[in-house]
């Protein structure tokens, strides 16, 4: 397939770029439901990175089969530029400075932010365009979830739980003044945790014990994975003693870990982690785990790799905070222990029926986001261009690809990926579908990343995900919070300042060269000190400014 | 002196013309630039470039120095800083001096590529082997099993040994490169001389002491002033790559410190006016050093 589309690939492109030189004349392409009024002569031009997959391919994604589909549909001819993930903020800061941009941005994170980005006209404030974007406004807005209804089937909708995700429904990444700054991909379910915790399941079975679920439960885990050997390390915490991403353990504690700042129950800024006396309580158990052997002694020295080189050597019990998942580690082990088994582990209450806080959530911080910039000079062409991505024609193009070749419907109308998709998915996937750009929800393209298996089971990856969501609520969670002017600057000063303190200080509790009854009561006036309450007084100024 | 100027230049003119490019070169890619230090004094926005930015007077200053942590990171830098100027200095003459005296050409040979290959390895290899060797399970701790010792010692956490670990795989690191200039010098220096030495019965130790040494004495200078001008500048890309909380305290630099805050992007105004008094820094202390040369020995940088 990959050959085919190889050899192709040139021809299609050198019949596209004819196509173009000789617009008027061939404009007479099928002037279906997507097409553009005006569009002929019109070129875009897009700055936005190529998945890997594709970028193996195609040299530009206007090689894609999707764009080359949509170029025919809409009649615009869209160019691509292609920066490395590398070079994006330079290329920017370049783009800033000389003052013109191509006429989209893909996740272009402007220095200073969205209202940086429009108060210095960069981006365009969509909210003159809004007749233009009819489709994506129903796709964010759409509460009823009647708009995606068409993609679902019964069984799916059992494992995802599709939901309006609150944050979406006002349709808008708006800057503080206001102002519609992009266009983004829309979330439709629960979010699903990317990164948690995994365990030797072939361990426990030894011992005879229980995937543990509490803390009580896990210390007994650590004990008799001790046993097992002299080389063995129980358990492996994160680098800084604690994880802000996962928080599998902190939350049977009571609270979640942060940088800044979580919320509290009732939806005020809470005290900054590093004060708090649950998380006391949490290094006071963390370290007696140290001292006894259980965790790792290096961990603070361990990086990521360093870390996975120890679970697929036969070395490691419990990772907290693995990217991967167990399917993905039980397929990558090679080593000499037949029995290898990773399974996910869910997140720890202290008791049975403890209700947990920590989850992530879609806050509406823009994934995916696309931005009309100034330098456009047909915007209108441009808003119905990205308002094609949300179109059902265009989805079901984006989602599954083309009718006949990797999709058909089955009976009761649901999409079903052929044979052929499924003996190619690897490639197929980044080289046919997707496109790559803002989209509506993705749990379905999440899902098609991880596994070939039929459409009625979770995919491998989703089974842990779906373990470390649990029924974890989300109430800590920070939403997200623009700033004024300079607030962030100073907060995140007085934080750095916060934090290059607190850190070492978290660590010696830990390894034991701090008394964590004797010496907490300094370290907090210490932080104190050093301003933490200002920083959190900034965060609630700026939470309560968003209304 | 204009006129001599002038006349100089009519009598020598090849030899300026020869000079001229370098010149030009410095003139533009060094000079002319330094209008940028007004950056230090405004807050830069790209879209309003250098001029049209605003001022924000001693802001970044007034930010950089009031740091809690402003005279950790300083005592910091210069400890490392004058650590590896008192070991790496010392031992590339000494490499030098040795393979001097060495007379297989060969066995010469051999021992400098060998000793220069590692300058070539890159810092991010490095220091992935470093953390590896110096890891609670590496090699170091076994080694020291072996031989009977106690417990393992996690290197990398411990701050009393974080600036011995950065200072020697530096110099490790950069031995036989530095080595080179003073393999070059010392071919400079006139054989007469050796023989001068040795009829007057001098054996080889104090041939290298009254006849070496003192014919590389005005490079040896002369790099240890250069070496004090770049005093405040500690590469952090090494220190990042090793250093943990836990280490801070002796390993914390400037660079490090501001990587850390998170200057997200496009932050060139406070990282210009932290370099600013780095360089000012750095150049009083290389003025001084000059001048103490010059009283002291009579070769200088100028």
């Amino acid at each position: 397939m990959k050959q085919r589309i190889r050899r192709l690939a040139p021809a299609v492109l050198a019949l596209v770029l004819a196509l173009s030189s000789i617009v008027p004349a061939m404009a007479d392409t099928a002037k279906g439901d997507l097409y553009i009024e005006g569009s002929e002569g019109v070129t875009l031009t897009v700055w936005c990175t190529m998945s890997a997959g594709s970028a193996k391919v195609y040299t530009t994604l206007a090689e894609h089969p999707f764009f080359q589909w949509l170029r025919e549909r809409t009649g615009v001819n869209v160019e691509f530029l292609h920066p490395s993930s590398e070079q994006m903020d330079q290329q920017l800061n370049m783009m800033i400075a000389s003052g013109s941009f191509p006429d989209m941005l893909l996740n272009a994170w402007y220095p200073g932010g969205p209202q940086a980005g429009v108060d210095e006209g960069c981006f365009v404030d969509l909210n003159q365009y809004l007749d233009y974007l009819p489709d994506y406004i129903r796709a964010a807005s759409d509460a009823t979830l009647d708009f995606e209804d068409w993609m679902w089937t019964d069984s799916l909708r059992e494992i995802y739980k599709p939901t309006a995700q609150e944050s979406f429904l006002d349709h808008g990444c708006y800057t503080s003044k206001g102002e519609l700054w992009c266009v983004t991909q829309v979330w439709r379910t629960e979010y699903l945790p990317d990164a948690g915790a995994v365990i030797r399941k072939d361990w426990l079975d030894e011992l005879n014990l229980e995937v543990p679920t509490t803390i009580a439960g896990l210390e007994e885990v650590l004990a008799a994975f001790k046993t097992l050997g002299d080389d063995i390390i129980p358990m492996e915490l994160p680098q800084k003693g604690y994880d802000e991403s996962t928080g599998n353990i902190a939350g049977a504690f009571g609270f979640r870990p942060a940088y800044y700042f979580a919320r509290t129950l009732d939806g005020r800024v809470d005290e900054s982690t590093l004060v708090k006396p649950e998380f006391r309580e949490y290094l006071r158990r963390v370290s007696e785990w140290y001292a006894a052997g259980y965790i790792d002694p290096d961990f603070m020295n361990r990086d990521y790799a360093g870390t996975e080189a120890l679970l697929l050597s036969d070395r490691l019990g419990v990772w907290l905070d693995t990217w991967g998942d167990s399917a993905y580690y039980n397929s990558l082990y090679d080593g000499e222990d037949e029995n290898f088994e990773l399974v996910a582990m869910p997140n720890l209450v202290m008791e049975e029926g403890q209700q947990l806080h920590f989850k992530q959530y879609y806050n509406s911080s823009p994934s995916n986001y696309l931005s009309l910039t100034t330098s456009c000079k047909t915007p209108e062409i441009a808003c119905q261009w990205m308002n094609t991505f949300f179109k059902q024609e265009s989805l079901e193009r984006q989602l599954f690809g083309e009718e006949g070749y990797t999709y058909t419907r089955g009976e009761d109308g649901a999409y079903v990926y052929t044979d052929e998709f499924y003996a190619d998915m690897e490639n197929l996937r980044d080289t046919y579908l997707f496109g790559g750009l803002a989209g509506v929800d993705s749990v379905l393209t999440m899902y098609l990343r991880s596994a070939p298996e039929a459409y009625t089971e979770p995919a491998a990856r989703v089974v842990d995900q779906l373990v470390w969501a649990g029924e974890c609520g989300t109430e800590f969670g920070m939403p997200y919070v623009v700033f004024a002017d300079d607030d962030w600057g100073t907060m995140d000063n007085l934080m750095g300042e916060v934090h290059t303190y607190a850190d070492p200080m978290v660590l010696r509790f830990i390894n034991g060269t701090a008394d964590i009854d004797a010496e907490w009561e300094g370290y907090v006036a210490t932080l104190s000190a050093l301003g933490l309450e200002d920083a959190q007084a900034l965060w609630q100024k700026s939470l309560d400014n968003m209304g | 002196m204009w006129r001599r100027f002038r006349l100089d230049m009519r009598r020598n003119h090849q030899a300026y013309l020869m000079i001229l490019p370098s010149v030009l070169l410095i003139a533009v890619f060094s000079y002319f630039p330094t209008y940028g230090i007004i950056l230090a004094f405004k807050k830069y926005k790209p879209a309003m470039g250098i001029l049209g930015s605003p001022w924000v007077g001693l802001e970044h200053f007034r930010s950089f120095l009031s740091s809690p942590y402003l005279w950790r990171l300083l005592r910091n830098t210069l400890a490392i800083s004058l650590y590896t100027l008192a070991v790496g200095y010392p031992l590339p003459i000494a490499l030098a001096l040795m393979l001097n005296e060495v007379g297989a050409l060969r066995f010469k040979k051999t021992v400098q590529t060998i000793t220069y290959m590692p300058y070539f390895i890159s810092t991010v290899v490095i220091c992935g082997m470093v953390k590896s060797f110096l890891g609670y399970d590496g090699v170091l701790n076994e080694i020291i099993r072996f031989f009977g010792g106690a417990s393992s010692v996690s290197w990398l956490s411990e701050p009393r040994y974080f600036r011995t670990i950065i200072v020697w795989t530096g110099v490790w690191q950069g031995l036989g490169w530095n080595s080179i200039i003073y393999m070059s010098a010392l071919a400079g220096i006139d054989q007469q001389l050796y023989e001068a030495a040795k009829i007057d019965g001098a054996g080889r130790m104090r041939q290298i002491w009254h006849v070496t040494l003192p014919g590389i004495a005005p490079t040896i200078i002369i790099i240890v002033i250069m070496a004090v001008g770049s005093l405040l500048s500690v590469s952090s890309d090494k220190i990042l790559l090793l250093y943990s909380p836990l280490t801070y305290e002796t390993g914390d630099v400037v660079g490090t410190y501001i990587y850390r805050k998170g200057i997200k992007g496009a932050e060139y105004s406070y990282s210009t006016a932290v370099s600013l008094i780095d360089t000012v820094i750095n150049f009083l202390l290389l003025t001084g050093a000059n001048w103490l040369s010059r009283t002291l020995t009579d070769t200088s940088l100028w």
